[in-house]
């Protein structure tokens, strides 16, 4: 799979930036296109998903981490159950380190690049999947990560080992239960025989909500 | 041509067909049904298996964590099985040579340092314990397998080697692109593992056998040791996880691996028994039918073993031996004081900052000098090693006379370095070259010895001839032998300027070694340096300098390097040479036009000329500026720093606080800033005096905790503010911040953590350093603190981005 940066995917990576409408001049901007240009040179996307089979409301043995009411809820009605995990690859988080000595303004460009860009690589695995699903007259539910309302971040570790994510993906957790490289996504679906209302990401699920940078700054992380 | 060793195929696959889950633990699950696990060797014993892998692939504290087996007891339990199976197979069968059992050992499944979080002296002690408990439970030999980061998997060798006596094997696991995930390179494994002394390597896993021939190709050109494949059945299904090659097919496509002269055969993931049987039956077959003609192929072999590639390499570079390659000098603190400052503060930065400097410069290699009265040089070298090689990419030169510095600095380097030297003195012989040996590494000997640099070209070829024949004695092949036959001021001893390159060409023509020099030193004391430098550059490298030692950054040198190149016909149709010029036009038209254009833009900009440049995010402009003023005698450093820099600073910041910019803007303000800043520190301590600090602040990101770019962005911030910012970086131990806060005498401190599943440690961190420093303040921030938890956690202060800390800062050290 070879997920890129385009040069519209501007936008949302100033939004990554808080960007709120400020003048911009030829500079800054040439700036942006530039990390683009790097962080799709860097980056090496790979993912991979399994389906599981699911009774409601009761996961298979081997899925018992997934606790917590969030995730209960966005499979309500689903027969089965995938686990995704997808990753840029540690070549840009070499850039990104390499780039914050030499100069740190491109940096943290780059990292909000690198944040749009697994994003959007994510967005693609889901989308082919759900093509594929459909296919089959099913449906697919939007994804739910780790760390989303009472889904604990600490299960990263079962979670990856599930999809032998280090040996398939090149994608580790650290001991502290975090991702490596940094910009990696593990997520969760469900699929469905009947039609799914496409749970939109919003900020009351939020664990960021009290303190987030963007909405201090009127905006929010995604459309 | 010796028969073929063959080894068996994927144990996780046969598992899983009768019963192991997805996320469970193969060896856990190998304890509770030892006779599961049996009944798969024996399988592949009767396939025609040699070796057998024991269940062991995670059998290491660090996987077995939650589960119900220790180390100890997934190793015993997996040994003990796979030693029955082959009793079993070989009381029932006539047996030739004896079937072994490896001791597989797969990799922690965690990223080292300084991109991961696990230190190389951890790693080490998990497979140490491995490689223990394997030997006393009775394995053949060491399999480390499946891994993708050089450091780990030289981490797992040393902990075999120098824990058992047991023969150590190694296979990486490669991508398409002949890269593993983090980004390690075949000839890199193949330079490093070849040089560690492993006694046979490969790869495994990751593709399919036709995909990894190239990889097996490569391989024969940089070592001559047995070479190891073990591919999966093909490539896998995304959807189902199924590989796509049949056994028969599997079986046809590893006969194309005979004449390349691979030794040892198996399968890995996706692969059974019928596949190793198919792959056993058509490799002899093939061997039988074509024995005369494989002679012939042995013998071209053989010829072939003189024409092994050599160089040197980092984890993801390798630099090849064979032509004029260029050693980079400015790591190293003699004559530079804003370098021995650096390392006086392990500022780490400074010194990756200088490194990536050079590295765009051009320099292939990179010299590491970090010796400065007082310094603990064994804690700098490994810290500045560790830090290096996570962002440069060229292969580190380490330079140390001390045999325990280059030792420490040997077992954490990622790659096969250069050792900067030793001399013709046997107890710095015998103290130096068993360590190049151990590593693999190559070695610069320098032509003098306790009775100083001999006067003579003569006196020094003697002197490298004993260095050859003593590293000869030891076993390190000849290709890995530098000279350095030692470059004298010319303005103090002229006629020894003509003694060295004569000494160089003996060197080179007689023993045919590698030569080296500091060639820097030929100019000191002298104006104009860099003629007499260039000079003697070029009439050293037409008598065989080929690891000139010079600063990259002179772009003559580099130049008249490019020219010998094109001349001496190793730079091939002169293409680089070519591109290294033409860019060398458009980039003086460029930088001219932009001249002009800032120019202009002074014109133009009537008030404070610095607040302008600084808003703009003009580096050098501000810098130049601020010159000026200095300069002119207008003003001080300080009164710059007061009146102009931090004025400008603060009306970006209210800029920013008002959103008129965002923040790549406000971080480029700081960056103009910080040019005039650099310059002026610069100035401060070329003339020795008191450094501009207006009170020193620690920065942290908290254990367990990588995401540090927040820090990052306050520190530099926060320096443009004129604080000294002692930056310990991210995943940063408790101790190590107390300790810093108590020896430094550090009353303000900074700490940042961005999971929820770290804020643990950033309480523990306040707490601890409030034990004993208690009118110490703390500020808090990243993503997931809000100014409630920061109070309920017990810091002082709470900084929502980096504009706060700068107020933080201000209240409480003025």
């Amino acid at each position: 799979m070879d997920v890129k940066l385009i040069s519209s995917d501007i936008k949302e990576i100033l939004r990554y930036l808080a960007y709120n409408n400020q003048a911009l001049d030829e500079g800054i901007k040439q700036q942006v296109l530039d990390s683009i240009t790097r962080v799709n040179e860097a980056s090496e996307a790979k993912y991979i998903y399994k389906v599981f089979e699911m009774e409601e409301n009761s996961f298979p043995k081997e899925l018992i981490f997934l606790k917590g009411d969030g995730i209960k809820n966005h499979l309500k009605g689903c027969h089965k159950v995938v686990l995704m995990a997808a990753t840029i690859g540690i070549n840009v988080e070499r850039l990104i380190r390499r780039e914050q000595i030499k100069n740190m303004s491109n940096a943290v460009i780059m990292d909000a690049c690198a944040s749009v860009l697994i994003e959007a690589v994510c967005d693609t695995v889901e989308s082919n999947l759900r093509k594929e699903v459909a296919k089959e007259g099913l449906f697919l539910t939007t994804r739910f990560s780790p760390g989303y309302v009472d889904l604990p971040i600490e299960i990263q570790n079962q979670f990856c080992d599930t999809l032998n994510t280090a040996k398939t993906i090149g994608l580790t957790v650290s001991d502290s239960g975090i991702l490596i490289p940094r910009k990696s996504v593990t997520a969760i679906m469900g699929i469905s025989k009947s039609s799914v209302k496409k749970n939109k990401r919003s900020c009351n699920d939020c664990n960021l909500k009290e303190n987030c940078r963007f909405r201090r700054n009127g905006v929010s992380c995604s459309e | 041509m010796n028969s073929i060793i063959f080894l068996d195929g994927g144990m996780g696959t046969m598992l899983q067909e009768v019963g192991l889950k997805p996320g469970e633990h193969p060896e856990e699950y190998g304890y509770y049904n030892p006779e599961v696990v049996c009944e798969v060797h024996e399988k592949y014993l009767k396939a025609g298996s040699d070796v057998i892998y024991a269940n062991t692939f995670g059998a290491n504290s660090h996987k077995l964590k939650g589960c119900k087996i220790d180390t100890k007891c997934a190793i015993d339990s997996a040994i003990k099985t796979a030693k029955k199976a082959i009793d079993k197979f070989e009381s029932q069968n006539d047996v030739k040579i004896k079937k072994r059992v490896a001791l597989d050992v797969g990799p922690i499944g965690e990223l080292l340092e300084p991109l991961g979080t696990l230190s190389f002296e951890e790693a080490y002690d998990v497979y140490k314990e491995v490689m223990i408990e394997g030997e006393k439970a009775g394995a053949d030999l060491v399999v480390i397998e499946t891994f993708t980061d050089l450091l780990d998997a030289k981490a797992a060798v040393l902990a075999a080697k120098e824990n058992t006596k047991l023969p150590v094997w190694v296979t990486m696991t490669f991508e398409k692109n002949g890269r593993t995930f983090t980004g390690t390179t075949v000839e890199s494994m193949a330079l490093t593992m070849s040089g560690l002394g492993v006694d046979a390597l490969g790869v495994n896993c990751s593709l399919g056998p036709k995909e990894i021939l190239k990889f097996a190709k490569i391989l024969k050109d940089w070592t001559n040791l047995p070479i190891i494949i073990k591919p999966n059945a093909g490539l896998p299904d995304p959807a189902t996880g199924l590989y796509d090659l049949k056994d028969v097919d599997f079986a046809k496509e590893m006969l194309e691996y005979i004449p390349l002269g691979v030794d040892i055969m198996g399968g890995c993931c996706g692969t059974n028994p019928s596949y190793i049987k198919n792959l056993v039956d058509n490799v002899n077959k093939s061997l039988k039918e074509n024995k005369d003609n494989h002679e012939v192929l042995g013998a071209v072999e053989e010829n072939k073993i003189g024409a092994i590639k050599n160089g040197v390499c980092s984890t993801t570079n390798v630099v090849t031996f064979g032509g004029v390659r260029v050693i980079g000098e400015r790591l190293n603190p003699t004559g530079k004081k804003r370098f021995k400052q650096a390392l006086e503060e392990c500022d780490y930065e400074y010194v990756c900052k200088v490194a990536l400097e050079e590295e765009e410069a051009g320099a292939d290699i990179l010299d590491v000098n970090v010796g400065i009265p007082g310094g603990e040089e064994i804690k700098l070298m490994k810290d500045a090693i560790k830090e290096l090689q996570g962002v440069v990419s060229v292969p580190l030169q380490i330079d140390s006379s001390n045999p325990k510095v280059i030792e420490e600095a040997l077992r954490v380097y990622a790659g096969k370095p250069i050792i900067n030297s030793v001399s013709a003195d046997d107890e710095k012989l015998d103290a130096v070259l068993p360590l190049v040996k151990k590593y693999g590494a190559a070695v610069i000997g320098l032509a003098l010895d306790e009775n100083g640099i001999p006067d003579t070209a003569e006196g020094r070829f003697e002197k490298a001839k004993y260095i050859y024949d003593r590293a000869r004695e030891y076993g390190i092949p000849k290709d890995d032998i530098l000279i350095d036959c030692l470059t004298l001021t010319v303005s103090a001893q002229q006629e020894q300027a003509v003694e060295t390159l004569k000494a160089v060409r003996m060197v080179k023509e007689k023993l045919g070694l590698h030569c080296t020099l500091g060639v820097s030193n030929i100019s000191f004391g002298l104006p104009a340096r860099k003629h007499i430098t260039e000079n003697f550059l070029i009439q050293a490298m037409h008598c065989g300098l080929d690891f000139p030692i010079i600063n990259p950054n002179v772009l003559s040198l580099m130049d008249a390097v490019s020219s010998f190149k094109v001349l001496s016909g190793e730079d091939v149709n002169c293409d680089n040479y070519i591109e290294r010029f033409t860019g060398r036009i458009e980039t003086t038209t460029v930088s001219s036009a932009e001249k002009d254009k800032s120019n202009k833009s002074d014109v133009s900009g009537e008030t404070n000329e610095i607040s302008t440049s600084v808003l703009k995010g003009l580096g050098e402009e501000t810098k130049k500026l601020a010159k000026e003023l200095i300069e002119s005698g207008s003003k001080t450093e300080i009164e710059v720093i007061n009146e102009f820099l931090i004025p400008a600073l603060d009306e970006v910041g209210q800029l920013y606080e008002k959103q008129k910019i965002f923040l790549p803007q406000l971080i480029n303000s700081a960056n103009a800033a910080c040019a005039a800043f650099d310059m002026i520190k610069e100035r401060i301590a070329n003339r020795g005096g008191e450094s501009v600090s207006k009170g020193k602040i620690i920065v942290a990101t908290v254990k367990g905790d990588i995401h540090d770019i927040g820090k990052n962005i306050v520190k530099v911030i926060l320096e443009n503010y004129g604080y000294k910012i002692i930056d310990l970086g991210r995943d940063v131990p408790v101790e190590k911040v107390v300790d810093t806060v108590l020896s430094e005498n550090v009353t303000l401190v900074g700490l940042s953590a961005l999971m929820t599943t770290t804020l643990p440690a950033m309480k523990e961190t306040i707490v601890e350093v409030k034990k004993v420093a208690p009118e110490c303040k703390i500020w808090v921030g990243g993503a997931v603190l809000t100014p409630d938890y920061a109070m309920e956690i017990g810091a002082d202060f709470y900084a929502r981005d980096a504009r706060d800390s700068v107020d933080i800062a201000k209240k409480v050290l003025g």
